[in-house]
C-alpha cells in the first residue's frame, strides 16, 4: 500500500514535471491535460492530425485570417489538405508556418 | 556486430568488397529478418515516386509504400510551377499546334549541348502522352492554354489549373491513397540494403526531423520487387554543391530544404554509376529582389517572351531572351561581372502593361516589390541606371522587330506586343535550380553498376536523381515530364522484377 502510494506520488510528480517543461497554448490550458492529445499508451507520442481535427474540424472548416499576401495555408495550392496540422502548428513550442521557407509571409494569428 | 551495423557496413562498403559483405550477411541469414515487408518500396513522394506507385499498382502490385523524409509530401514537385511540356496531347491538338516527340528531342539536344543520352531523351519524349493519360486518370486539370518556354520550338507547356505542381501531386497522391498505396512521411531512408540476389530493401530512420537530423528508431524494410529511388535533387546541400562545382558555392538555390545529397551518396555506396554530378542548371529568372523562384520568376517568363532584357551598362539587349537557361544565365553572369559589390550591374527584363495582364506571378511580385512600375522611359532608365537615350533607341529597335524587322538575336515571337509605357521591370541574378547529374539508368529505369556497366539487380531510379536525359542543361517544363515518364517506367520494371529470378 505504502509503496504504491509513493509510486503514485512519483508518477504525479513526473507528470507535473513534464507539464512544467512543456507549456500549453493558452486556449488549451483550461480544457486539456496531457492525455487529451497523447492518447496512445505508454511513452508520449506525437498526436495524429485526427486528434486535433476531432475538436477543431478539418482545414476547410478553419479559414485563415485574410492577409496582405493573399495566402491561405488551409487551402494551399501546393498541398491542399494533405498537410498534417503539426507541419505548422506546435503545442509545446512556437508554431512555424512552413510556407515561410519559400514565401515572404507572416501570420500574426498563427496558433 | 549488430545486424543493423552489418547492413550499414554492407551498404557503405566499396563495390569491390561488396561480394565479401554479401558472404558475411549470408552467413547470418537466419538472423537477417526485416522489421517490415512490402511488395515495393519507393523513396520520395514527388512526380517520379507517385508515377512509380501508379504504374506498379496498375501492374498488379498491392502492398506499395512511398517513403518521404519531410513532414510535407511532394518535394520539389509540390512547390514547383507545375509546367509540363508534352508534345502531341489533346490540348495541343485542340489549339491547332503542330508538334512531335522528334521536335522536342531536337530542342532537348540543342539545349543539352549534345550531352543527352539519346535513348533516354527519346523515351521521355515519345512516352509523354502516357504521362498525360495518367494525370487525366488521376483528375489533374490543366488551363486551356499552352505556354512556349525558352528554346522550345512549339508552345507545349501545360499549366495546372492552379498554376502549381501541387495541382498535379495532390490529385495523384489522393488517387493513390484510394488505391490503397501507403504513404509514410518523416522517414529518412539512410541506406540501400542488398543481398545475394540484388537490392532487397532499405534502412530507415523513423520520426525523422529534417532540421535536426534526430530520429526515433532505426528499422529495416524489405521490398520484394527491388527499390525505386525517386529522391529528387540535392540543390540545398551546400557542401555537396561546393565540392562538385566550387564556382556555384555561393549561389542561392530554388531547392526545398530537404533536397540534400544523402540519397545520391547512398546510391554511389551501392555501386551506382554517376553521370554529370558537377553539372547544375541555373535559373536565369532569379532576382536579387525576391527569394529564389518567387512570384517574379513566373512573371519574368512573360517579360522575357513579350518584352526584352537589357544590360544597364550598355543600355542594350544582350541575349536572345528565349534562349536556353544556360545561355541566358551565362550571359547574365557576364553582365553582372561588369558591376562591383558597391555598384552592382544587375541586368533587368521589362514589358508593357498588356503583358502583365496575363502573366502568372505578376500580381504578387508587384505587390511584394520585386517588379516595379515606371511611367516613362526616363523613369525606367533612372531606376536601372541606364543611359536614357540608348534605352529609348533599344525600345524603338525592339518595336521595329515586333513589326517585322529582323531580330539580331533571332528570338521567336508568338505574341507581338509593342513596348510602351507604363513599363514593368524586374532585376535578374541567376540561382541554382536543378541537378543535371545523377545516377546512370537504362531506358527502363534500371540503375547501372559502376564496375560492370550492367544494371544493378533490383535498383531503379527516376526523376531528378537520375542523370543523362537532359544532358548538360534542360528545357523548362521538362523535369516534371521526365519524372512522370521515368517514374511510370520504373514502377513497371519493378513490378516485373522478382528477386532471385
Ligand atoms: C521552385 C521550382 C519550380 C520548378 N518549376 C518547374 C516547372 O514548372 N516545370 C518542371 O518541369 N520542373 C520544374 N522544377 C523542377 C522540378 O520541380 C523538379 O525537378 C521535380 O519536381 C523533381 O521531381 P522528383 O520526383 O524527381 O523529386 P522531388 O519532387 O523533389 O521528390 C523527391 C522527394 O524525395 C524525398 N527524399 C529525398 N531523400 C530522401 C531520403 N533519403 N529518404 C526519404 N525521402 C527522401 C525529398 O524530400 C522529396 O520530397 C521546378 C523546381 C523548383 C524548385
Amino acid at each position: 500500500m505504502k509503496t504504491s502510494l509513493i509510486a503514485a506520488a512519483a508518477v504525479m510528480l513526473l507528470s507535473f514535471g513534464a507539464n512544467a517543461a512543456n507549456t500549453m497554448k493558452p486556449h488549451h490550458e483550461d480544457a486539456l491535460d496531457c492525455r487529451t492529445c497523447h492518447t496512445t499508451k505508454g511513452k508520449f507520442q506525437r498526436p495524429e492530425a485526427e486528434t486535433c481535427i476531432e475538436c477543431h474540424g478539418g482545414m476547410s472548416e478553419i479559414p485563415t485570417d485574410p492577409n496582405r499576401w493573399d495566402k491561405n495555408p488551409h487551402s494551399s495550392h501546393h498541398y491542399e489538405d494533405l498537410l498534417e496540422c503539426t507541419a505548422c502548428h506546435s503545442e509545446h513550442k512556437a508554431s512555424r508556418a512552413i510556407c515561410s521557407e519559400c514565401h515572404i509571409v507572416e501570420f500574426p494569428n498563427l496558433k | 556486430m549488430k545486424r543493423r551495423d552489418l547492413l550499414k557496413a554492407a551498404a557503405i562498403l566499396p563495390v569491390a568488397t561488396l561480394g565479401m559483405a554479401h558472404a558475411a550477411s549470408a552467413d547470418k541469414k537466419e538472423k537477417m529478418s526485416f522489421d517490415e515487408v512490402y511488395d515495393l518500396i519507393i523513396v520520395g513522394s514527388g512526380f517520379a515516386g507517385l508515377s512509380a506507385a501508379y504504374s506498379a499498382n496498375k501492374a498488379g502490385l498491392k502492398n506499395i509504400l512511398i517513403i518521404e523524409k519531410m513532414i510535407a509530401y511532394g518535394g520539389a514537385s509540390a512547390i514547383c510551377g507545375g509546367i509540363v511540356c508534352m508534345p502531341g496531347t489533346k490540348l495541343q491538338e485542340k489549339h491547332g499546334i503542330e508538334d512531335s516527340a522528334e521536335l522536342l528531342v531536337q530542342d532537348m539536344v540543342k539545349v543539352g549541348r549534345g550531352f543527352n543520352h539519346p535513348e533516354l531523351a527519346m523515351t521521355m519524349a515519345t512516352q509523354a502522352s502516357t504521362a498525360y493519360d495518367m494525370m487525366m486518370d488521376c483528375g489533374v486539370e490543366f488551363k486551356d492554354k499552352l505556354l512556349r518556354l525558352g528554346s522550345h520550338s512549339a508552345p507545349r507547356g501545360h499549366i495546372p489549373s492552379n498554376a502549381s505542381g501541387g495541382g498535379i501531386v495532390v490529385p495523384m497522391h489522393k488517387h493513390l491513397l484510394e488505391k490503397g498505396i501507403k504513404f509514410q512521411n518523416r522517414t529518412n531512408v539512410s541506406a540501400i540494403i542488398s543481398d545475394d540476389s540484388g537490392v532487397s530493401g532499405v534502412a530507415v530512420q523513423t520520426d525523422f526531423d529534417s532540421r535536426t537530423g534526430k530520429f526515433a528508431k532505426e528499422l529495416t524494410y524489405k521490398s520484394r520487387h527491388g527499390v525505386v529511388i525517386a529522391s529528387g535533387g540535392w540543390g540545398s546541400d551546400k557542401q555537396f554543391v561546393k565540392t562538385t562545382m566550387p564556382v556555384y558555392a555561393d549561389l542561392r538555390t530554388t531547392a526545398q530544404s530537404g533536397a540534400t545529397a544523402d540519397m545520391i551518396k547512398s546510391l554511389l555506396a551501392a555501386g551506382s554509376l554517376p553521370v554529370m554530378l558537377d553539372m547544375y542548371q541555373l535559373g536565369p529568372w532569379g532576382s536579387p529582389d525576391e527569394r529564389p523562384a518567387g512570384p517574379g520568376s513566373f512573371f519574368s517568363d512573360y517579360a522575357f517572351s513579350e518584352g526584352i532584357a537589357v544590360d544597364p551598362k550598355t543600355g542594350k539587349r544582350f541575349v536572345n531572351e528565349l534562349s536556353s537557361r544556360r545561355t541566358r544565365s551565362e550571359a547574365e553572369l557576364v553582365v553582372m561581372q561588369k558591376g562591383t559589390k558597391e555598384t552592382p550591374n544587375y541586368p533587368f527584363t521589362f514589358c508593357s502593361e498588356e503583358t502583365t495582364e496575363h502573366a502568372e506571378g505578376f500580381h504578387a511580385a508587384y505587390r511584394d516589390g520585386a517588379v516595379k512600375k515606371s511611367d516613362s522611359v526616363a523613369e525606367l532608365a533612372k531606376r536601372h541606371g541606364v543611359d536614357e537615350a540608348t534605352l529609348t533607341q533599344t525600345i524603338a529597335d525592339w518595336n521595329e522587330i515586333v513589326k517585322g524587322a529582323p531580330d539580331p538575336f533571332n528570338k521567336p515571337l508568338d505574341v507581338k506586343t509593342e513596348l510602351k509605357a507604363p513599363f514593368y521591370s524586374f532585376r535578374l541574378s541567376p540561382v541554382l535550380h536543378y541537378c543535371m547529374g545523377g545516377v546512370a539508368i537504362t531506358p527502363d529505369a534500371q540503375v547501372i553498376d559502376a564496375t560492370t556497366c550492367e544494371p544493378i539487380k533490383g535498383l531503379f531510379a527516376a526523376g531528378e536523381i537520375a542523370g543523362g536525359v537532359h544532358g548538360m542543361d534542360r528545357l523548362g517544363g521538362c523535369s516534371s515530364i521526365d519524372g512522370l515518364v521515368f517514374g511510370q517506367i520504373a514502377g513497371r520494371t519493378a513490378a516485373k522484377y522478382k528477386a532471385n529470378a
